[in-house]
């Protein structure tokens, strides 16, 4: 028996935790990724050629990667938030993340009729991200994988991972340093997300103001030499009636007031791509998407 | 800086290794400014501001018991300088706002509209973690130096390693001037085998926290945050139970944390809990619950009140007032208060019927003194955990009209009752000392020994529940 219990039982310990790591599956640990990943975009001070912006139809229906394949050289990042929308600080937020000394500055934005809402325009998750204290940040950014790799398990959890009984879990997430957020369900159901669009629009509509105040942003950029590219990213048929009719959304007038002030507006036909949850693009579909939303933009800017 | 976080971990780590160093200087003034340095550097984690309220409320007893010493016809008077001061400082910080809320409600009966407690000024209202723990050591101090029981120090860094020592700063135990002054003196070297105990109770304070307290409290919290949620006895019952390991588990887990740490500074900590739900009786209870406290209770005011020299209904009186106070300790509401009063209630009839006597000499009697011990505890937590009397009063009704409404089965009661049959395993086995590996050969014990704490450990790592803040913090 050792004389030194303790560096022996550390040992132990230490071979012991192999199996619970190997036990766990990617989506355990979820939460903790995401933390990471939010905390690493929100506290990001790097620029890049192109820069997307908009809420979660964004950060998971665009791959950078995918989208930069197409137009080499460029770099690219997604800089789309939870719920977010087109509000003063996140439009500057945007603007700073661009390389101002790049022979071509790009802003991709990704116009919801959600991120057009009143609420939405105040930015709420950015907002937090960008505000989280400094202990916090240390924490999640560089001890993140500690953090994963002694992630604890809830006791009915690990029991039935033992007997081998536990479900797979239907969603799955992959996070990306590009800023994408790639994400598939096993089993799509395109109907999910049309039971909060139901409620979503009540009392908080498309916003004329947002509209102006971000047609006031689409305007500055373009004369600072800045493309900015607008698109209504893909979604089911009926989150785009509940869009238009609860939310007061008219693609067509948004397109007009955008190309008028100096924009570049990218029309995409929903039906090429397919959603998990009737609203956010399948993984499958976001780099598809990015890929062919790259080449409509050559198109139009030829000298990309 | 809170136990159960990284950056205590980090914290211990780097302590312990310059305390390897330190322990050998013969200068005790280098190792007392480093045990201050580091206990302030713990405390001042929380917010650094409140470490001018430990340093103002320290000095004053500092200086009180000197003064104590050197004008021995007034010492009385420094005496009451010391208690007013913590005493002032406990006002001040912890009951003000109570004391202003029921003012108001008092002028209130007399038809006078006040609006004091709107007056309360925002620090008043931010509560210094671990308030109640240093000023019970500190007053210790001078009501010792006065009796005649304790000889002042000196050195200010000396007193101060006393009173601010990190492992039991915020919550405990409240360990007496003259116990550990005389430790600091001299650090001792420790054993390997004073290391593995050590290192055990923590791995054992540990796991009562972040596995048995930190997987129960997500059911009790979830069964108090929605007290109408249902009206069905057996659901109440098992919240309420639920809470008793949790409160349990969490301060008992602290009190071995600390006292491991201790043991690894080369001190000793006396025993803070020993197992209080094996209890047959009130008086039992009290006598293994949150020793430390109980026994400051029973020597700076039950006895000075007069304790039991004057008389039967006098002692009565008297253990009212300290069950009450006691309540009233653990934080600023009626609902302490009632507590308090239960359990004084308690002492009274048992003192009065000298039940468990009588049901002791039944067969089976002990294991039915447990029980109804144990029902009586969990009547008085349930006025301890209700946000109001109120609520305290529609659960002990759900509690005792059984079989109406529905037992909710959340996923929170349903994991929490897991854990809850564990923890009852584990008093179980302790209760019947199922200690299977004594008989074994000592080489085979201590590898017993290393394999219980090696499962402590991985589950602490891997089944800890959500982190919460230790529940006697508030106190």
């Amino acid at each position: 028996m050792p004389k030194r219990r303790i560096p022996y039982l550390f040992l132990l310990a230490a071979l012991l935790s192999l199996p619970f790591y190997l036990l766990r599956d990617e989506m355990d640990t979820e939460t903790i990724k995401k933390n990471r990943h939010w905390t690493i975009k929100s506290r990001n001070t790097q620029t890049y050629d192109i820069v997307f912006g908009g809420d979660s139809r964004v950060f998971r229906g665009i791959s950078p990667a995918h989208f930069a394949a197409e137009l080499e050289g460029r770099s690219a990042y997604n800089y789309a938030y939870w719920a977010n929308g087109y509000g003063k600080d996140y439009m500057e937020g945007i603007e700073r993340r661009i390389d101002r000394s790049s022979p071509l500055q790009m802003i991709v934005l990704g116009i919801t009729p959600h991120s057009l809402t009143r609420k939405t325009a105040r930015s709420p998750h950015y907002h937090y991200e960008i505000g989280r204290a400094g202990k916090s940040v240390v924490q999640t950014v560089y001890l993140s994988w500690l953090e994963e790799y002694f992630a604890p398990y809830g006791i009915i959890e690990l029991s039935e991972k033992l007997l081998g009984i536990s479900k797979t879990q239907n969603k799955r997430i992959l996070y990306h340093d590009n800023g994408w957020v790639e994400t598939w369900w096993v089993q799509p159901d395109t109907m999910n997300a049309a039971k909060s669009y139901r409620t979503l629009f009540e009392g908080d509509p498309v916003s004329e103001e947002v509209i102006e105040g971000l047609m006031v942003f689409v305007e500055k950029w373009s004369s600072h030499g800045i493309q900015v590219v607008g698109f209504r990213p893909p979604a089911s048929h009926t989150i785009r009636q509940f869009e238009e009719i609860r939310g007061g959304f008219s693609e067509s007038a948004v397109r007009n007031r955008f190309l008028e002030a100096g924009g570049i507006w990218i029309d995409v036909n929903p039906g090429d791509y397919q959603t998990y949850d009737g609203s956010h693009l399948d993984h499958n579909s976001a780099m598809q998407f990015s890929a062919d939303l790259a080449r409509m933009i050559r198109e139009q800017i030829p000298e990309l | 800086m809170l136990f159960n976080s990284f950056v205590f971990l980090v914290f211990a780590a780097v302590f312990f290794l310059l305390l390897y160093f330190i322990r050998r200087t013969n200068k005790p003034g280098i190792r007392w400014a480093f045990l201050v340095a580091a206990s302030f550097v713990f405390y001042g984690w929380w917010d650094w501001r409140f470490l001018f309220l430990i340093i103002a409320s320290g000095l004053i007893d500092y200086f009180g018991a000197l003064g104590m010493e050197r004008f021995q016809k007034r010492k009385k008077l420094f005496l009451v300088l010391s208690v007013a001061g913590n005493v002032g400082s406990l006002a001040i910080f912890k009951y003000s706002a109570f004391i202003a809320e029921n003012l108001d409600q008092l002028m209130g009966l007399f038809g006078i509209q006040s609006e004091l407690a709107a007056q309360v000024p925002p620090f008043m209202l931010l509560l210094p973690v671990g308030i109640s723990f240093y000023t019970f050591q500190s007053m210790s101090y001078t009501i010792d130096v006065y009796r005649g029981g304790l000889k002042p120090t000196r050195s200010v860094l000396h007193f101060f390693s006393y009173l601010s020592l990190f492992p039991q700063l915020v919550a405990g135990p409240i360990v007496r001037a003259r116990d550990l002054m005389p430790q600091l003196e001299k650090l001792r070297p420790t054993s390997e085998v004073e290391r593995w105990n050590g290192f055990k109770l923590i791995i054992i304070g540990f796991f009562k926290k972040v596995v048995l307290a930190d997987n129960i409290a997500p059911m009790v919290n979830s069964g108090f945050a929605n007290i109408h949620l249902t009206d069905n006895g057996p659901f109440w019952w098992v919240v309420i139970i639920g809470f008793a390991f949790q409160i349990y588990f969490d301060f008992s887990g602290y009190s071995d944390i600390a006292r491991g740490l201790a043991k690894w500074m080369g001190l000793h900590f006396r025993l803070n809990f020993n197992h209080p739900y094996h209890s047959t009786s009130l008086r039992e209870f009290w006598g293994r619950w949150h020793i430390s406290l109980s026994t400051w209770f029973r020597d700076y005011l039950y006895i000075p009140l007069g304790g039991s020299r004057k008389g039967t209904w006098n002692a009565h009186i008297f253990m009212w007032i300290t069950m009450v106070v006691s309540g009233l300790w653990h934080g600023a509401a009626w609902t302490f208060i009632i507590w308090g009063a239960l359990h004084a209630l308690y002492i009274t009839i048992e003192r009065i019927t000298s039940w468990p006597r009588f049901l002791n000499r039944l067969p089976g009697g002990t294991l039915i003194s447990i029980l109804l011990t144990n029902v009586l505890v969990l009547v008085g937590w349930v006025f301890f955990r209700a946000e109001s009397a109120g609520d305290a009063l529609k659960i002990l009704q759900d509690m005792f009209t059984p079989w109406e409404g529905e037992f909710v089965m959340s996923t929170e009661i349903r994991n929490g009752l897991v854990w809850l049959t564990v923890s009852l395993l584990i008093e179980l086995i302790t209760y019947f000392r199922f200690k299977l590996h004594l008989s074994l050969p000592l080489r085979f014990q201590r590898i017993a020994d290393m394999g219980y704490v090696l499962i402590m450990l991985l589950a602490c790592i891997y089944l800890r529940g959500e982190g919460n803040v230790f529940i006697y913090f508030q106190f």
